[in-house]
């Protein structure tokens, strides 16, 4: 593949380029899904919430987030790899292997399941200690995989009587300690999990990935996709429709800031809001604002909303208004597109291919530059 | 496979009788609930009222009518059960991932589970039995050990069958349903004497019972006939839960 994006089914993403000095041979994916075909048993009476189509990719070492929801194959891609479900047409392989079919395999893939499926166990110390014992550790310690994530708590506890949340926690504890991993797979981990320590989570994702395993994340959140991953795939109606390094704009939105602010001290005619509003409108940085006045709650901060080619310029605008209001930020942070607006940009430029002589895609997949970034 | 094996480090494979160990512990585990023991009193009451029952027409032969009723319906419908809560009412493949998708073999992990429902199944066929032959045992009666020790290992035997049956059944169609049809088809042709009975339990525990067998088999042959169903059935459940 060229360094282009290319116009073939293929897409390829890999491992985050070393640097110049560090350059080495092109190590092999682990990750490989050839023509898959796959479903899912997700939906009432195991019948498929949604199928992947025909999707080719190849994943290496580092964080892979694949965005969108259930019914765009997320669910299915997450069966496929994991060898929960063998896909109805194509080829999925791990390191070569494939998962359906290699229980050797599968005690190197580290899940956390959309549904989370603990063994049945008198306590969740003896589930953790079974799940390690099926990995082949020689010596189990449940308590140190659960103390990993601070769920010491849940060890006497009955696996039937946790919560949702709960059991995805312990679950995730689990994935995140696999030995050896090739393969990290993880539904949404930083939602619906009972763990406060999520920043932990996020760096022991770093940390597998560092260490040469393929982390895969399937989330339907545009904001944690571009939290964890390195780079950020669409999904879209089961195919791949577009692949990106993670600090690249997501399709069909624009960089966005979301700040909150309150004022300082009692500002005669204009609300300090709408003050900052209209100094930031004339900076050439900011492209658009929007507010939510606040004018009930005094003592409540008001939310604004701006958006420009560059969020940090936006950031640094947004404060130097603040000085010259006299408004105080209590809290700012970029925002992330919704999924339904990102599937809604994807079906635009989905439309437009197909509408553009020459540019429309016979394969479901969108491409990817190679490396990505 | 060998790039697996390379990069294992301390990484152990997984030992059979681990896989073997973990099914059935899972398995044991999904069957010690509060629904199990349920089942267990409803089973034991219809045993019990069935005996009941026969004692009153008369006490001559009762013990042999409560043991043929219990046999007929209450075994079937609790191995039945009991198959439905190992597999915690999903297919044999699909209730080995809990614990094989850390690694062991399905194929061992579905070996532990069906070992714990045959298990479950031939103990529940001996308390149903005794059950049956306490309730209804009278005067005109075999001694009471005996009565006991034969209709608990034949109701040991067909229970087990049953639970090879089933487990069989929970390989096929989605959430094993298989098993109904097990239990249909053992209902529509195993009360028959014909060759198509003799593949199923219910005919040949008529035939342990003292009533005619299948396609004319002695007991002995009933005996064997239920050891091979178990031994054929339980394993092509175990194959076709494999990798």
């Amino acid at each position: 593949m060229s360094d282009d994006v290319e116009t073939n089914s293929e897409v390829s993403v890999e491992a985050p380029a070393p640097p110049p000095e560090e350059l080495a041979p092109a190590a092999p994916p682990i990750v490989v899904l050839d023509s898959v075909t796959a479903r899912d048993a997700a939906a009432p009476r195991r019948r498929a919430r949604g199928t992947l189509t025909s999707v080719t990719v190849a994943l290496g070492a580092g964080v892979f987030a694949f965005v969108g929801a259930p019914e765009d194959g997320t669910f299915a891609l997450f069966d496929a790899i994991t060898g929960a479900r063998a896909p109805l047409r194509g080829r999925v392989t791990i390191a070569g292997v494939l998962p359906t079919r290699s229980a050797p395999l599968r005690a190197r893939i580290g899940t956390l399941a959309p549904e989370p499926v603990l063994p049945a166990s008198r306590t969740v110390a003896e589930a953790v200690d079974m799940a390690q014992k099926a990995r082949g550790e020689a010596q189990a310690r449940p308590m140190e995989v659960l103390a990993s994530l601070g769920l010491e708590h849940l060890a006497a506890r009955n696996p039937s009587a946790l919560s949702f949340a709960e059991s995805r926690a312990v679950e995730l504890a689990l994935a995140l300690s696999t030995p050896s991993p090739l393969l990290v797979a993880l539904h949404e981990p930083l939602a619906d999990v009972a763990v406060n320590l999520l920043g932990v989570v996020r760096e022991r994702i770093r940390q597998l990935a560092a260490s040469g395993a393929c982390v895969v994340v399937t989330t339907s959140s545009p904001a944690d996709a571009r939290a964890l991953g390195d780079d950020v795939i669409v999904l879209h109606r089961g195919a791949i429709a577009s692949g990106m390094a993670s600090a690249d704009v997501l399709p069909g939105t624009v960089p966005l800031l979301v700040a909150w602010v309150r004022h300082a001290e009692q500002h005669e005619g204009l609300a300090p809001i709408r003050l900052l509003a209209r100094v930031l409108s004339a900076r050439p940085e900011i492209s658009s604002v929007a507010w939510n006045d606040n004018q009930d709650a005094s003592s409540q901060a008001s939310e604004i909303r701006l958006s420009g080619r560059d969020i940090d310029a936006c950031a640094l605008a947004l404060a130097d208004a603040a000085t010259e209001v006299g408004a105080v930020i209590e809290a700012i942070a970029p925002a992330s597109p919704g999924l339904t607006r990102l599937r809604a940009a994807t079906e635009t430029a989905e439309a437009l291919r197909r509408a553009t002589p020459g540019q429309s895609l016979s394969s479901a997949n969108m491409l990817l530059p190679k490396g990505a970034r | 496979m060998s790039s697996l094996d390379a990069a294992s480090g301390t990484f152990q494979e997984v030992h059979a009788a681990t896989g073997i160990r973990l099914g059935f512990m899972m398995a044991a585990r999904r069957l010690i609930s509060r629904s199990t023991l349920l089942l267990i009193a409803l089973s034991l009451a219809l045993a019990v009222v069935a005996g009941i029952v026969e004692r009153r027409v008369t006490t001559l032969g009762a013990v042999d009518r409560s043991l043929v009723s219990t046999f007929r319906l209450v075994v079937p419908l609790y191995c039945f059960a009991i198959a439905g809560s190992a597999c915690h009412r999903m297919g044999l493949r699909d209730a080995v991932w809990p614990v094989a998708r850390f690694g062991a073999s399905r194929r061992d992990v579905a070996l532990g589970i069906v070992l714990a429902l045959v298990i479950a199944s031939a103990m529940g066929g001996v308390l149903l039995s005794v059950a049956a032959v306490v309730s209804s045992y009278g005067a005109s009666s075999r001694p009471l050990v005996i009565e006991l020790f034969t209709s608990g290992w034949i109701g040991a035997l067909v229970a087990a069958a049953y639970g090879g049956w089933f487990a069989l059944g929970a390989t096929f169609l989605d959430r094993g349903r298989g098993r109904g049809i097990v239990l249909a088809l053992d209902f529509l042709f195993g009360a028959g004497t014909g060759v198509l009975a003799a593949v199923f339990p219910r005919s040949h525990a008529r035939g342990l019972l003292g009533d005619v067998g299948p396609a004319g088999f002695s007991q002995p042959r009933d005996c064997i006939a239920l050891v091979v169903m178990l031994l054929v059935l339980a394993a092509l459940a175990v194959m076709r839960a494999r990798d």
